[in-house]
């Protein structure tokens, strides 16, 4: 099993781009004087104590005035992304995406051509080739190699030899264990319990009783055991993206846009993924960070960019006053139905409106598939696109 | 304008033209009904601007005029009221009194010349309808009305008129449901015309009282009169679909099954085919079984005894179609064709009711 995981992933893409920029501190996403958080910090900005997650006027404080502030093309980290998964893929039949920037790969011996670690210094090779770097583990676990990768950043490649997993975890500090975050670190701590070693020791009664739920679970994988395989793609629960606006929005033509906008996009997604989904979310912070989010659940399952929007937008009136100021937006698709699928009675007939636009929403697909998702939208999208706005996954 | 009138007739005719009361409140004139006092009775109307009622009662009118009330509040008003004479006069210019017996009520009006003139209907075509089989058929097909407002089309009822045949359809595009009658007198011209599923549903039930139901078409709309009520409604335009292509003709599969049985089987199987699970239909032998499991919640299922023919087969549907289906008929037995789990299943009345009953499946 490898851990591929890229270092410090958007911002070398930038330095990559931006050869005057290498060697300074750069720091991806927000601005010095706005609102925002790092989504990304060069190794040269790490070392003034700026991470990924942290408010942009904090990160302001600690960078010094050489530093370089970027909104970040994500476009080009997607194509970044796409080209080192490609990489990923020559050498793995079983690559599994964790993120944009990181994924699991299936190199059983036996089951695939090359030693792991061979396989693993060929991935660290090819990946030097685009310009950019990445950290390799490689181990029996998902869980031990995504350690290992994180133990000798950047550019480092570690191996945790069968029989070795639970003497390379048991040292490490609990907080290096994916699932246990800060909250519970802290809590861990009081208890005594600093190190990995000390939650595999835990019997599965008291992991539950620290842990939660899922602390049984947890203790094995502290103790090297993570039976999970490498999967192409887990299966998705939900499809949803969201919009932050760099200033509040309240006019009404405006929010139905980005509304509309948001939906065709989950739309698109969830077509290109063979999904529909029953529930339709819609998501909106106002002005005053109060958050509001509601769902409506439909009949049937439904994928098509009109259906989407339709609901999205009957959701947004029951939600959102006029002229109410609107921060962000979120629409999303979940309740898939891989078990039942109501056939349509006349959705084979190959006339009338609704195959008209199943038609026009498959050639938009496959134009969008050829030349880019701006290449083609539909009438009364043309909102606005301010750059300063950020577009993510939904939560 | 000063009347009396029996609190019974009046509560009964408020009834009526409640149901065009209009809920949008940017037009408080349409949630009012205009009551008109000419010779020895009064009209009464409502509209929201998509349906228009008109009622007449007999009434003693001292003094003619007319003025718009509250709908629903005059409607509670006179229920409330004790069975007695109902006396309505205006007061002054935007007020009218009721009483009735010792009670007493003063109710804000609005003017009359701001209500909307009745549609004024010139049906090209008319034809008589007995209430009692229009309300059969109108019960066997509504179920399949669409409630999407993004179908127009399909949030109504295709009536079809050839010769002494009255045929209504109605599908919501995952099932459709055809029923017929004949009618006492031949229509000459062969007749197509959608109708607001809405209204036809509310026509039988307002008729009650009367023995048939006369029905007017005209370009845009279609009136409906019966006893001393006129019911106007738009048509729905555009092409419903051509449901003699969508219903097959035969299959592979054919059972006969009493209705009762198969609606109080599917009706139990049902409570375990929650979270859109399926319900399965299972023909062999001389056997259906119906199914249904729920993850993490239980399975449930029952065999009856059926007449079939043909080959076996296993098909899945959503329960409260199957369901719907069934309850809409009053057939002793009904048959079951199907020929594939991919293609629509097919009730159909054994004897004359003309009853069919199309359901997509669900791909399990």
């Amino acid at each position: 099993m490898l851990h591929v995981d890229m270092d410090a992933f958007f911002a070398s893409v930038e330095q990559l781009d931006h050869p005057d920029w290498r060697g300074r501190p750069v720091v991806v996403g927000g601005s010095a004087d706005k609102r925002g958080v790092i989504a990304a910090a060069s190794y040269e900005a790490r070392t003034y104590g700026v991470r990924s997650g942290m408010p942009a006027a904090r990160a302001a404080t600690l960078l010094p005035a050489h530093a370089v502030w970027t909104r970040g093309d994500f476009e080009r980290y997607g194509e970044v992304s796409h080209q080192v998964f490609e990489i990923l893929r020559t050498v793995a039949s079983e690559v599994q995406p964790a993120s944009i920037d990181e994924a699991y790969l299936d190199v059983t011996p036996g089951q695939h051509g090359d030693h792991p670690v061979a396989i693993a210094r060929r991935v660290i090779d090819s990946v030097d080739a685009l310009g950019i770097t990445c950290s390799v583990g490689v181990a029996t676990s998902k869980t031990v190699a995504k350690i290992a990768s994180d133990r000798d950043k950047p550019h480092g490649l570690t191996v945790v030899w069968p029989g070795e997993e639970s003497a390379f975890l048991s040292p490490l500090p609990i907080a290096l264990m994916p699932g246990i975050g800060p909250t519970t670190a802290t809590r861990l701590r009081a208890l005594g319990i600093r190190t990995l070693g000390d939650v595999a020791a835990l019997d599965d009664a008291t992991a539950r009783q620290v842990l939660g739920a899922h602390g049984a679970r947890v203790a094995m994988r502290a103790r090297g055991i993570d039976p999970r395989p490498v999967r192409e793609r887990e299966p998705v629960k939900s499809v949803s993206n969201e919009r932050t606006f760099s200033s509040d929005i309240r006019d009404t033509a405006e929010v139905r846009d980005a509304v509309a906008a948001l939906a065709e996009h989950v739309a698109t997604r969830l077509r290109r993924q063979g999904l529909s989904g029953r529930t339709v979310h819609l998501k909106i912070r106002f002005g005053d960070f109060t958050t509001r989010t509601a769902q409506e659940t439909l009949s049937t399952a439904v994928a098509s960019t009109d259906q989407v929007t339709t609901t999205a937008l009957r959701l947004l009136k029951a939600q959102w006053a006029p002229g109410v100021g609107v921060r962000l937006l979120g629409v999303g698709v979940s309740g898939f139905d891989h078990a039942a699928l109501q056939l349509d009675l006349l959705a084979s007939a190959s006339s009338g409106p609704d195959a008209r636009r199943a038609a026009i929403e498959r050639t938009v697909d496959e134009l969008r598939e050829r030349f880019g998702d701006d290449s083609v939208s539909f009438g009364g999208r043309h909102i606005r696109r301010d750059p300063r706005d950020r577009y993510g996954p939904g939560k | 304008m000063r009347l009396s009138i029996a609190r019974g007739e009046l509560l009964d005719s408020l009834n009526v033209v409640t149901k065009a009361l209009s809920s949008r409140t940017t037009l408080p004139i349409l949630s009012g009904i205009l009551i008109s006092a000419v010779g020895d009775s009064v009209i009464l109307q409502s509209t929201d601007l998509e349906i228009s009622i008109k009622h007449t009662i007999g009434a003693g009118v001292e003094e003619s005029g007319s003025v718009v009330m509250p709908g629903r509040l005059l409607a509670e008003v006179v229920r409330s009221l004790p069975e007695a004479a109902v006396h309505l006069e205006t007061s002054s210019f935007d007020q009218v009194k009721v009483t009735c017996g010792t009670s007493s009520f003063v109710l804000r009006s609005l003017s009359p010349d701001d209500f909307p003139k009745f549609p004024e209907v010139s049906p090209g075509r008319k034809m008589v309808i007995p209430t009692a089989t229009l309300t059969s058929l109108v019960r066997r097909v509504s179920r399949a009305v669409s409630r999407d407002e993004a179908r127009p089309i399909l949030t109504g009822i295709l009536m079809v008129i050839e010769g002494t045949v009255l045929r209504v359809v109605a599908t919501d595009s995952y099932r459709l449901a055809i029923a017929e009658a004949e009618l006492p007198e031949p229509v000459e011209e062969r007749i197509e015309v959608v109708v607001p599923g809405k209204a036809l549903e509310e026509i039988p039930k307002l008729a009650g009282g009367a023995e048939t139901v006369s029905m007017g078409i005209a370009d845009n709309q279609i009136i409906f009169e019966f006893g001393s009520s006129v019911y106007v409604t738009r048509r729905i335009e555009g092409a419903f679909p051509n449901y003699r292509q969508l219903v097959p003709q035969d299959g592979e599969t054919k059972v006969t099954v009493s209705r009762a049985d198969l609606e109080g089987a599917a009706k139990r199987v049902s409570l375990l085919a929650q979270h859109n699970a399926p319900l399965r239909v299972k023909v062999s032998d001389s056997t259906l079984t119906l199914s249904a499991q729920t993850q993490d919640v239980g399975e449930a299922s029952e065999d009856l005894m059926v007449a079939t023919e043909g080959e076996p087969i296993e098909i899945a549907f959503n329960h409260a179609f199957l369901v719907d289906g069934l309850a809409s008929s009053d057939e002793e037995n009904l048959a079951f064709v199907a020929s594939s789990p991919l293609k629509p299943g097919v009730f159909r009345s054994t004897t004359g009711e003309g009853f069919t009953y199309l359901i997509m499946p669900v791909r399990p």
